[in-house]
């Protein structure tokens, strides 16, 4: 299950799944846990300007050895260059991990293996840092338990409901624009009983939407009125993955509108390959 | 207050199981419970009413009410219930879930784990923990 949030991405195994998630687009921490008591934290934070990713790094380590209290702590820096650096540290639990300065976002992002125990976390560390990628475009990544979409860069995190079998985000652009991203599993069953349209019209409730079909998948737009947003929203399905998604915009603004590569299709049609 | 903690104590540590405990546990059926297959993969299943209270069961057989108790699961429930053999591990289960219906982890341990505590509470299947014998 590869993880992404504000277009950091990490690719991880299937044990992994979130635990918390806070913070917004400038700064914030995510923390996923596995079956083995094991944990990944990730964090970001913007910067005005390129920082000393030494002082960064000791500063971290500094409050991480005051939280350890009795427990003896030790700590390892290696400096890799002027914009990464890996770290382990020994106390009330063991970590290794690394930090970045991604220099087109002004961020600077944090990876860290932690466990309670003494269990080597070199080659697991080794494995997630080096899969981290970070996007830079117009686009950036989201990904957790099955929601996989593409969204434009200025939105902020408002509601989510991580359920399983449903997935929901909703994003604010400003005070005028909603984008809700949501995902389906088990879609195969879902349809089993009910119309692909009629469904659709039904679970993003726009009961009075004019439906297009696409080839790609289904538009469904629902005009606004003088109190009222125009909503546009798009539903794919993944046969492959069992899943339906679909991202939904309420705004009356014309550049808000939904393309078919958010959620994870080429202008082709094609699926565009995730990890 | 004290009797209070002291009955949550012995009430609430009872049947507390942890997700280890949990995912090495092995679901098996209610040997009462018959069952037959519907075409479209779903289960009908009938599981007698017995009272304990003999004065009761005359009444019922007199007044003739119903002597069983039917459940119907969907195909995916039916997917599960052909594992409950208290051969198979939960874990094991939820990676069969998994692969069948394409779920992620999570997904699956979560469903699976909502079912068999509503199954276990219609007394239709216990779990078995411990080693394999």
């Amino acid at each position: 299950m590869a993880f992404a949030w504000y277009g950091i991405e990490l690719d991880l195994d299937d044990e992994w799944a979130p635990v918390s998630i806070e913070g917004n687009q400038k700064q914030g921490y995510a923390r996923l846990g596995s079956t083995r008591a094991h944990q990944v934290q990730l964090r970001w934070d913007t910067v005005a300007k390129a920082p000393s990713i030494s002082d960064s790094l000791e500063r971290y380590l500094a409050r991480i050895g005051k939280d350890s209290r009795k427990a003896a702590f030790t700590k390892e820096i290696n400096v890799a260059s002027e914009s990464e650096a890996s770290y382990r540290y020994s106390g009330r639990a063991s970590a290794r991990g690394s930090i970045r300065y991604i220099p087109d976002r002004n961020l600077v992002v944090l990876v860290e293996c932690v466990t309670p125990g003494k269990d080597s976390l070199s080659a697991a560390h080794q494995k997630i840092s080096s899969s981290m990628k970070v996007d830079c475009g117009d686009l950036y990544h989201w990904q957790v338990l099955g929601l996989n979409v593409y969204l434009p860069k200025d939105l902020e995190v408002g509601k989510r409901q991580l359920f399983a079998g449903r997935t929901t985000i909703q994003f604010t652009a400003g005070k005028h624009t909603l984008v809700t991203a949501e995902r389906w599993g088990l879609a195969s069953e879902l349809l089993a009983k009910h119309d692909f349209l009629e469904w659709a019209r039904a679970a993003l409730e726009l009961p009075r939407a004019n439906i297009t079909d696409e080839d790609v998948g289904i538009r469904l737009v629902q005009k606004g009125h003088l109190l009222t947003r125009t909503q546009t929203a798009l539903v794919g399905l993944y046969p492959k993955e069992n899943r339906i998604q679909s991202v939904k915009v309420q705004s009356n603004r014309s550049e808000w509108n939904p393309e078919w590569r958010w959620i994870g299709f080429s202008k082709d049609g094609s699926e565009i390959e995730t990890s | 207050m004290a009797l209070d903690r002291l009955f949550k104590r012995w009430i609430g540590n009872r049947n507390k199981l942890d997700p280890e405990q949990f995912r090495k546990a092995r679901p098996i059926r209610n040997p009462v419970v018959e069952w037959t297959t519907a075409e479209d993969g779903s289960l009908l299943m009938q599981v007698p009413i017995e009272s304990k209270r003999k004065w009761l069961q005359k009444i019922a057989v007199k007044a003739k009410w119903p002597t069983t108790r039917q459940f119907e699961l969907e195909p995916m429930g039916a997917f599960v219930w052909q594992f409950c053999d208290g051969q198979h591990s939960n874990e094991t289960i939820a990676r069969k879930l998994k692969e069948r219906y394409k779920m992620n982890r999570l997904e699956a341990e979560t469903s699976l784990s909502a079912f068999l505590q509503t199954l276990s509470q219609r007394g239709l299947i216990s779990l078995l923990i411990g080693t394999k014998k």
